[in-house]
């Protein structure tokens, strides 16, 4: 299971949940937020995209994030 | 900050950067590295760059050295925003209300026009003969009959 830490002070929980919803085609992924840091977990992802996922993840919930602004 | 060949850590002070200006800078290179924010927004800003799998090294210290441009670029951009914020809101303040203002000014136009200057109802530009004349020779008229 891979797993990737996104900042709560720089990242909310919209672009969150709207980044989950938008991949939730390429595998199981689920969010808890544990003090400062959402903690998001992947699995069963698609092995075409398994090594680029939490990068990829990461960049589109900071392109949500610029945009819902 | 170098932390590997296909990562970078750049610390920002957001007295210097403030946030919506990384989230500018950051916007524009996001299809080209990966990019991640971490640290305090009000103090120290965490830039995370990682090379995508078609990205080199040097490519990517180019990405950062560009990213550290456009920095610049968008604080100079934010700093003119608000110092132009009053002349932009009466712009568009005046661009609103003229549509207001030419409904009225086409109102007061047509009531002014109800009261035409050439109907002329209070007779101004008539002579004061046209005026008078008539009972000055009624009067004299009179007179004269009084006499005989």
């Amino acid at each position: 299971m891979l797993k990737l830490k996104l900042n709560s002070r720089f990242y909310n929980k919209t672009a969150i949940d709207k980044t989950i919803k938008d991949y939730s085609s390429l595998g199981n992924i689920k969010s808890i937020k544990k003090g400062n840091y959402f903690i998001i977990s992947f699995d069963k992802i698609d092995l075409d995209v398994k090594k680029i996922i939490t990068d990829e993840f990461s960049n589109y919930a900071l392109a949500q994030m610029i945009k819902n602004k | 900050m170098e932390k590997n060949k296909k990562t970078f850590e750049l610390i920002l002070n957001s007295d210097i950067y403030s946030l919506s200006v990384v989230f500018g800078a950051a916007y524009i290179f996001i299809d080209k590295a990966y990019i991640s924010l971490d640290g305090d927004p009000k103090k120290k800003i965490k830039v995370f760059f990682k090379a995508k799998p078609e990205t080199s090294h040097n490519e990517l210290k180019q990405i950062v050295d560009d990213f550290k441009n456009e920095l610049l670029n968008y604080s100079l951009r934010e700093q003119i925003v608000k110092s132009n914020q009053k002349v932009r809101e009466i712009i568009i303040a005046q661009a609103l209300l003229s549509p207001l203002y030419n409904a009225f000014s086409d109102f007061t136009e047509d009531s002014e026009e109800e009261e035409d200057y050439i109907e002329d109802p209070l007779g101004i530009t008539k002579t004061w003969e046209k005026h008078f004349g008539k009972k000055e020779k009624l009067s004299v008229k009179k007179k004269k009959n009084a006499k005989t």
